[in-house]
């Protein structure tokens, strides 16, 4: 039997995983951005130059506490909830191409597979909120619940309006099938895209469910060291892996003249990074009554717009 | 999870500005009553003005309303000032409308900070910080401290500013008014995201404004021109031309806009009265032990948060038989309850922030 | 309609206007001052914890031990003591001030009809236990030549040796 593909897709997986845990240092980058947002420096002194080590600092510090469960919690609801939010976080890794054959399995649903297991981490947030036997969480929970669910409509919205344009829902197709970026082609699905996304990833300016602790105490409120650290590392894996889906939609992912493939794609993954950082440190944050309008009013009708001009697109530009 | 709820938004908290602590009933999102609970920061302050001479009560002021320590002193002195019937020199009545200014821009630029920090806007707050450090070098130049200044003194004030003070606060006159204002107006004033979350939000009408006694920025953005700077000028105010920022809306972005102008206006007091500053004494003549007739004066001037009144009894001895202090934070924290009925939790957090409040002051 | 998409362009604008504001932000110098490497320069009349000035010909201290300063204190944070020196000038033989208690308000220092207390620009002021917040006189002496440009003791002399009585 041949080995060879079989071996070269483990590889593959393992070098995906790397990059997906080498994100602790984008827990650095983020401190260290922000400071030069705010004229300050980041993290500085542990680990000279500039604090590099301050992510290992705070993970050792983690994995060293006490793991509280609360009494009368739903134990295993409470211990499970963490995983479920950053497992899926991983997997979603798995069918976004790196390069031209640096993708560890291109489904051929692989748009499906993405909107299928982001739509895990609603589960998470049910878990944890109710599991965590406090009425505080478990508003809040609800609360970050709707939030995701809401927006996750306009979100496969705008990626079936790119599949509708490619002719199919495997990721590398979609990249192959870009002559010219997506993004031109439809400026509207990537704003409403963009903004889906930040609402997926519960980043300012919608980040009702983590800083709810304005009043009520978020979904995460008693959870504490390494199960807690879980649902931060989700949160940074998805923001590169949400990223990393616009570059790879819109922007025509691993393409470019000149630099090899990987570097093209890593670049455009990035940038995206720093912008939805950019935004973080810029925008106020917005009410959830008015984070759910937004996704229903606005978002929902501008998506089925980009829809139907996609369709325009296909009929009359035969694209 | 149908019935009302009672939450506790704790003395400890992210948001409260200081030890409040704010016991309030929602239904579901809906906030019915928001009744806040002080006394956590009480430290006996008229009790102990009672056991202290006049001159040694001065360095207690700073501390009551310790964001704005130079208009607590202020009030003090012209409290005791006009007990005594004393004449102040024009170069110390100068000086002291130009710290009093300055401390008014650094007071509004705390707010504006903690305003957009409460809607986690986090940069705004260390944009305001880092200008804000450039007034505290100025007062520390000044007086030798950056939050507790013992500057003002029964008669005019200690130290007299030289040139580089006034060259200093000119450069930073200029900075602040050419990069500093239009910057936050651009970064926050007209933001979307800003106006939806403090516009139609915490509404206060102007029969409310005269109900609870609120003034400074609380009265002013509700379309009350009470302002007693002008209304009643002190230390020769109306020497120097500025509008009074008045705002119809009522709202948290009324009043937002309310105290964006009078960091504006504040820049071209100062500015007048540096170009006016008059030679001559920096303190008046002042007996060695104060002791002023018997009789009692209510002395009351615009601190940053609102009219800051003094009342102050004499029974003929160095020490004051009784101080009370009229703190304007206080009477603008009542009216907490009654503004943020019917709205949404989150809208709570930016209400009280707008209400610019400091415990120091509300329990003193 | 054009009204709503007005306002649309008019909200997208702002949103924009707020994050040029912040980039270019980014590009500018850090303004943190990384304790304790760099320390800020303090200004002349910066007020530290009180201090004791010295007569640079004679390495005594300016005090007379006439206890205005006390007197003026709103906190009680002076005790003091004085003493004869041989050739008739009052001396402080105890000088005790409590950190703990003083407000750093500067009323001491115009209270002295000597000029002999200035304020230090110490502001690092911690200590393990209560009593190294209590300053004595020789260690208020150090901080006040300190100021002046002076050490102290300057030179040991008979008035200067009865002073460091303590």
């Amino acid at each position: 039997m041949d080995w060879w593909p079989l071996v070269w897709s483990v590889i593959k997986a393992l070098l995906i995983v790397t990059f997906v845990l080498a994100n602790a240092f984008l827990i650095w980058v983020e401190r260290k951005i922000a400071g030069r947002f705010q004229r300050r420096l980041g993290p500085m002194r542990v680990g000279r130059p500039h604090g590099w080590a301050q992510t290992f600092a705070d993970l050792i510090k983690l994995l060293s506490k006490e793991d509280v469960v609360p009494g009368g919690a739903e134990k295993w609801l409470f211990l499970i909830a963490p995983l479920v939010a950053f497992i899926p976080a991983l997997l979603v890794y798995m069918v976004i191409p790196f390069g031209p054959t640096w993708v560890v399995n291109d489904l051929n649903i692989g748009v499906l597979f993405i909107s299928a297991v982001t739509s895990f981490s609603v589960l998470a947030f049910f878990m944890s909120g109710w599991g965590s036997n406090n009425k505080y969480s478990v508003l809040g929970a609800f609360r970050a619940a709707a939030q995701l669910i809401s927006y996750e409509v306009p979100l496969v919205l705008s990626m079936i309006a790119v599949v509708m344009l490619a002719g199919s829902m495997s990721l590398n197709d979609i990249v192959k099938a870009q002559t010219v970026p997506y993004v031109l082609l439809q400026p509207l699905g990537f704003l409403i895209f963009f903004i889906a996304a930040i609402a997926e990833l519960n980043r300012t300016p919608f980040d009702l469910a983590e800083a709810e602790s304005e009043l009520v105490a978020g979904y995460n409120t008693e959870y504490s060291g390494m199960r807690w650290a879980f649902f931060f590392l989700a949160e940074y894996a998805n923001t590169v892996s949400a990223s990393a889906i616009m570059a790879t939609l819109f922007f025509g992912g691993w393409k470019g003249p000149l630099l090899p493939p990987v570097v093209w794609f890593l670049l455009k993954t990035y940038i995206f990074v720093f912008i939805i950082m950019w935004i973080r440190w810029t925008l106020p944050r917005v009410r959830i009554d008015q984070l759910l309008n937004l996704g229903w009013k606005v978002l929902l009708p501008a998506a089925l717009l980009n829809i139907a001009w996609t369709g325009l697109l296909g009929l009359v530009f035969k694209i | 999870m149908t019935d009302t709820m009672y939450l506790n938004m704790g003395p400890q908290h992210p948001s409260t500005h200081g030890v409040l602590r704010l016991a309030v009933e929602v239904d579901g999102e809906t906030i019915l009553a928001a009744k806040p609970d002080i006394g956590y920061l009480h430290r006996c302050f008229e009790k102990t003005a009672e056991g202290l001479t006049y001159p040694q009560v001065l360095p207690y002021t700073d501390r009551t309303d310790y964001v704005s320590a130079m208009t607590n002193e202020f009030a003090y002195v012209l409290a005791v000032e006009k007990l005594l019937g004393l004449e102040v020199p024009p170069r110390a009545q100068f000086i002291r409308v130009i710290m009093a200014e300055l401390q008014r821009i650094a007071n509004h630029l705390v707010w504006f900070g903690t305003f957009a920090l409460d809607m986690a806007a986090v940069t705004p707050f260390l944009y305001a910080f880092r200008d804000r450090e450039k007034i505290l070098d100025l007062f520390e130049r000044a007086s030798g401290a950056r939050l507790t200044y013992s500057y003002y003194r029964i008669g005019g004030v200690r130290k007299d500013i030289d040139g580089e003070f006034v060259r200093k606060t000119r450069e930073f006159l200029d900075y602040f008014e050419e990069q500093v204002l239009p910057e936050y107006h651009r970064l926050l004033t007209g933001n979307r995201i800003f106006e939806i979350r403090t516009q139609g939000t915490g509404y206060i009408s102007p029969e409310l404004v005269y109900a609870y006694g609120l003034s400074g920025p609380m009265a002013r953005g509700s379309g009350v021109p009470w302002d007693v700077r002008k209304n009643e000028p002190y230390s020769g105010y109306n020497r120097f031309e500025f509008e009074m920022a008045l705002a119809e809306g009522g709202d948290n972005y009324a009043r937002y806009m309310v105290r964006m102008k009078e960091m504006a206006e504040s820049a071209k007091i100062i500015r007048q009265a540096l170009d006016g500053l008059p030679e001559g004494e920096y303190m008046g003549k002042v007996p060695k032990i104060i002791k002023p007739p018997v009789g009692e004066v209510y002395v009351r001037i615009e601190s940053p948060k609102g009219e800051l009144g003094v009342f102050l009894v004499s029974d003929g001895s160095p020490k004051p038989y009784r101080l009370k202090w009229r703190a304007p934070s206080f009477s603008n924290l009542q009216v907490t309850e009654v503004a943020t009925r019917g709205e949404k939790i989150a809208d709570l957090v930016v209400t009280v922030g707008s209400i610019d409040v400091v415990l120091g002051e509300v329990d003193r | 309609m054009r009204s709503i998409l007005a306002d649309i362009v008019r909200s997208a604008n702002s949103i924009v206007q707020g994050h040029l504001v912040t980039i270019r932000e980014f590009f500018k110098k850090p303004v943190t001052l990384q304790y304790p490497e760099e320390r800020w320069p303090l200004p002349e009349g910066y007020r530290g914890h009180p201090a004791l000035l010295v007569e640079p010909e004679t390495g005594r201290p300016k005090c007379t031990a006439c206890g205005a300063c006390a007197r003026a204190c709103p906190n009680n944070a002076i005790e003091l003591e004085g003493m004869k020196a041989e050739d008739g000038r009052r001396l402080p033989s105890k000088y005790r001030l409590d950190l703990t208690r003083c407000l750093v308000c500067n009323l001491c220092v115009e209270a002295c009809p000597f000029d002999a207390l200035t304020m230090s620009r110490e502001y690092e002021l911690v200590s393990y236990d209560r009593e190294g917040l209590i300053l004595d006189l020789p260690q208020l002496l150090r901080a006040g030549a300190k100021e002046q440009g002076l050490t102290y003791p300057l030179e040991v002399k008979a008035g200067a040796k009865e002073a460091d009585q303590a």
